[in-house]
């Protein structure tokens, strides 16, 4: 990482390239300094979140949800099985025309296109986690007079917490891909705008250091969620339960 | 009324369009308290019969009853314990894998008194210092001992064990069978076990079930030896030569592949009598 940033600074002072498209690494971070201070990124990676968050939140809840009931159902299994088919590989961002013509621009159109991005890959990985579960541990709750959700809910849910942290992980990459590419194809609605639009605006009046720190706020907040919240989830339930080598 | 009660049940299944026939007719009755040993050869359907009473697999015909009602499914009135290491939930202590099983077999009681149960079952299994770890932390044998707890403490009407103790060492095995003993004289619940193994069919049954290749009863047999049984005593090696000829793995006719498909002929005990033949 230190050598990585002294290889950056090195070479920007080479001047191999002109200043305004390579930036020194200290010029980065006078930018991202003064960007806190006046205030507008931090409002951005602030609309940011919160826009990640509720999409991101309504996908855990509609996977969970759309899980349970193909466990529950073998019809909804195959529905799901034949729609995951189709609308797993479709790049999310190639939605996005229709949902603007459906929805017009706006956060709630950026939202729903972070559903559908995390939706997939979480519903894939709770799905499997699911259908992998231990079938003695199945049996005893069945035996324990469980059945329906509760069997869901008591055995097989926690029984697939490592495919669920899995699928959280690449739902959480997915949903910060979206927001972004979102913002960047058709920009701000209105005065609001996340991070996507702070790198495109800042693109388009060339302030190349503050496009680098708006990177770098990318990067730690990416970074942090996953030191602090995942490892930390993992440390509270996988790996205690010692669950992890799964 | 017997506590247990296997009615003419058969089952057949059917794997890769070829029909394979786990259980022939079999038939036998339990009183309450007893314990009963099903032994037999790899396949000759141990795993299924425990498995129907289970309510896990449904007979392709005959009935089975337990105290008189129909079993249709799985219930909590027969608890499995299951060979697998695997059967506790790894993401409860061994105090909350009882407590969710007491929880949910009464519903009436208080979580106060549902804790103070879990821990009385856990008491009886010799795990009382063990309440707060995890799964992953205990030994295959106590593994075992929590699931023996958990199934106790939901009072089922028969318990039920599937080798129970066969991925575990000699040693602990033989220790475990003694305190299941133990525990089973101090609860005095109607056990039904699976082992291939015929001393521990003897150390610890009443009546043992011989089941043949094809899944059809091939003896059975009570079991009168004075408890607690002792390997030394000379009625307990005559009576494992008898169920070694029962098996058809008569030690002193080595080299014979087809020796335990063959009716032994002419033996006393190795006719399938409706009332049993006594060993001793
Ligand atoms: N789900 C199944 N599908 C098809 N065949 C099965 C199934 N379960 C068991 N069988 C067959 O039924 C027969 C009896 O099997 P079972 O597991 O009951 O034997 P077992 O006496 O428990 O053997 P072991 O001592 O090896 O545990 C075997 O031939 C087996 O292949
Ligand atoms: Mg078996």
């Amino acid at each position: 990482m230190c050598a990585l940033a002294l290889v950056w600074e090195f070479l920007a002072r080479l001047r191999l390239w002109p200043e305004l498209l390579f930036p020194s690494l200290s010029s980065v971070f006078a930018s991202l300094a003064s960007e806190i201070a006046h205030g507008e990124i931090a409002g951005r990676t602030w609309y940011s979140l919160s826009l990640i968050g509720t999409g991101l939140g309504l996908a855990i809840l509609a996977s969970f949800l759309a899980s349970s009931l193909a466990m529950l159902f073998p019809a909804c299994a195959d529905a799901l099985s034949a729609l995951m088919a189709v609308l797993h590989p479709l790049p999310a961002i190639a939605i996005l025309p229709i949902l603007l013509l459906w929805f017009k621009t706006g956060p709630h159109s950026i939202v729903l296109l972070i559903l559908f991005s995390a939706f997939w890959p979480l519903t894939a990985s709770i799905h499997a986690g699911l259908r992998s579960v231990p079938v003695t541990q199945v049996e005893v709750g069945k035996n324990l007079g469980l059945k329906g959700f509760g069997l869901v809910w008591n055995v097989m849910l926690p029984a697939a917490l490592p495919a669920i942290i899995a699928g959280l992980r690449v739902g959480w990459a997915r949903a910060w891909q979206a927001s972004v590419a979102a913002e960047m194809v058709f920009g701000a609605s209105g005065k609001d705008g996340g991070l996507g639009w702070f790198l495109y605006k800042k693109r388009y009046f060339l302030e190349v250091p503050a496009v680098f720190a708006g990177m770098l706020v990318i990067i730690a907040i990416g970074l942090l969620v996953e030191n602090l919240l995942y490892k930390f989830l993992e440390r509270q339930t996988i790996e205690r339960w010692g669950m992890s080598s799964e | 009324m017997k506590q247990v009660e296997f009615r003419q049940v058969s089952k057949v299944f059917a794997a890769g369009g070829q029909k394979i026939v786990a259980l022939r007719e079999v038939s036998f009755a339990v009183g309450p308290g007893e314990f009963w040993t099903i032994i037999g050869p790899s396949g000759s359907g141990k795993t299924t019969l425990l498995r129907c009473l289970a309510g896990f697999e449904k007979p392709t015909s005959g009935e089975i009853l337990v105290a008189g009602r129909r079993v249709t499914g799985p219930g909590r009135d027969r608890m499995m314990v299951f060979q697998d290491l695997g059967q506790l939930f790894p993401w409860h202590t061994v105090l909350g894998n009882v407590l969710l099983a007491l929880r949910l077999a009464w519903p009436d009681k208080s979580r106060k008194e549902c804790c103070d149960l879990a821990r009385f079952y856990l008491r009886l299994v010799g795990l009382e210092e063990y309440v707060h770890l995890y799964p992953h932390q205990l030994s295959g044998g106590m593994k075992q001992r929590v699931a023996i707890a958990r199934a106790l403490g939901v009072q089922p009407a028969v318990l039920l064990m599937d080798e129970p103790f066969a991925s575990l060492d000699a040693i602990t095995r033989a220790g475990l069978t003694a305190e299941l003993l133990n525990i089973w004289s101090e609860t005095r619940v109607t056990v039904i076990f699976v082992t291939h193994n015929i001393e521990e069919a003897l150390i610890t049954a009443d009546h043992i079930v011989v089941l043949a290749r094809g899944g059809s009863v091939r003896a059975l047999v009570p079991n009168d030896l004075p408890r607690p049984r002792q390997v030394e005593d000379p009625a307990f090696a005559a009576a494992r030569q008898r169920l070694h000829e029962l098996l058809g793995q008569v030690p002193t006719l080595p080299g014979e592949e087809t020796a335990h498909e063959r009716e032994p002929e002419g033996h006393p005990l190795v006719r399938p009598a409706p009332g049993g033949v006594h060993l001793s």
